[in-house]
């Protein structure tokens, strides 16, 4: 049985093989990454936070306390102070995208969570399927009705409204795992 | 359960798509059904959610496969680092212990335990990429530390013969070049090294590679690359 991300922390310094680490690795890196894309604009820098995240979650696994917080929000809370350094650096280094105009707290938080929020909705289409993503994506996107759709695709109309609301649950229902709420 | 005459109309609905005489007997609808009126409210921050993204943002970009390596490999040097370090503390434990009788001694023991330190956490407040002529590259993240400047070096492509030796340096702003310290690669060319200079954040900003030195002199410089704060 695979063990709670709790476990796989509270194990991190007794981890001698690394194995607590690369499965933790497994789960949150690429939504980690996918946060700092978005709040960085750049690549390389989001590859160095997520880098800094998974070392400081080793050093600092003692620290951590599951009646406080989830691992995913822990994790996320190390990756936002290691994007507002990212982004300070970048302040006084020009070509980083918003890296120029200096922040408010509550600004930068509003940004932080903004950018969690795109990259999960962007990382959850992802997870349909090739056709439930192509119907919201003409329906939604390209603005064509159902009967529209339809006619487009050849396929009956019946077949794209079921199919529509089938795409729309599993949305909701990878949305609901990645605890994203509204 | 879905609902079994107008079910399969929900994510229309939701979208805003269906035929307008559609939408208007499934408001009529909604509003009375035990099963849609539910799921309608379950799926109806969907259309806001989606209008946050750009379509093109899907799939979103994919983390290289190299990251994971250098997340293990820092683990495993740290690791090793670590175990080293506890060895280190528990050999000056004893030293403490076996002082017991001599005040000076035991001075002695607390200085040495106490330079032993621990850096564990120590944020990096800079990093370096170099590059050179060749196809050698390496890459360094520097930690401030009592002494200076801790340099955590790795690199790849580096002469493969007789396990040459290389020295760092940090070129500081008044041209002063400070070394780090040397390191050798192996024979594949690689080199993982942990050195100290003698210079503080924001006293430099470039950092070379040479040769090792020949008859006290610097040797050419292999690799070259420009701090990022």
């Amino acid at each position: 049985m695979a063990l709670s991300d709790a476990t796989l922390v509270e194990r991190l310094p007794r981890d001698d093989g690394g194995d607590e680490l690369r499965e933790l690795y497994r789960r949150y890196s690429g939504e980690l990454f996918g946060f700092a894309c978005n709040a960085l604009g750049d690549r390389d820098l989001a590859e160095e936070v997520v880098q800094d995240v998974f070392a400081r979650a080793w050093r600092h696994a003692g620290d951590y306390d599951p009646r406080r917080a989830s691992v995913r929000t822990w994790l996320y809370s190390i990756a936002r102070n290691r994007v507002v350094d990212a982004r300070r650096r970048a302040a006084v280094r020009p070509g980083v995208a918003g890296g120029v105009e200096p922040e408010s707290p509550a600004e930068l938080d509003r940004t932080l969570e903004q950018a969690v929020l795109r990259w999960q909705v962007a990382a959850a289409l992802a997870r349909l399927s090739p056709e439930h993503r192509e119907v919201i994506r003409l329906a939604h996107y390209g603005g064509l009705t159902l009967r529209e759709i339809a006619e487009r695709k050849g396929i009956p109309l019946g077949t794209v409204k079921s199919r529509t609301s089938y795409a729309l649950r599993s949305l909701r229902l990878i949305l609901d795992e990645m605890e994203v709420a509204g | 359960m879905s609902c079994p005459t107008h079910g399969q109309l929900v994510g229309g609905y939701v979208l805003g798509v269906l035929d307008p005489d559609e939408m208007a007997e499934m408001r009529r609808h909604v509003a009375g059904c035990p099963h849609c009126g539910p799921e309608a409210d379950r799926l109806a921050a969907l259309p806001g959610l989606l209008d946050r993204i750009d379509p093109a943002d899907v799939p979103p970009p994919v983390l290289s496969p190299q990251v994971e390596e250098k997340v293990l490999d820092k683990f495993a040097r740290e690791r090793g680092t670590r175990g080293r370090r506890r060895r280190t503390l528990s050999a000056h434990r004893r030293l403490v212990g076996f002082a017991a009788a001599g005040l000076a001694a035991i001075a002695l023991a607390l200085a040495l335990l106490l330079s032993v330190g621990d850096d564990d956490g120590e944020p990096v407040y800079a990093r370096v990429s170099l590059a050179g002529a060749s196809d050698a590259a390496a890459s360094a993240e520097l930690f401030q530390v009592e002494a200076g400047t801790r340099i955590q070096l790795e690199a790849h492509g580096l002469s493969e013969t007789g396990r040459k030796e290389y020295e760092v340096w940090c070129i500081r702003a008044d041209g002063r070049w400070v070394s780090g310290g040397t390191f050798r690669a192996n024979r594949n060319g690689w080199a993982e090294a942990e050195l100290t200079a003698a210079v503080e954040a924001g006293q430099y900003h470039r950092m070379v590679v040479t040769s090792g030195r020949v008859h006290g002199e610097r040797g050419p410089a292999v690799l070259r690359g420009k701090l990022r704060y």
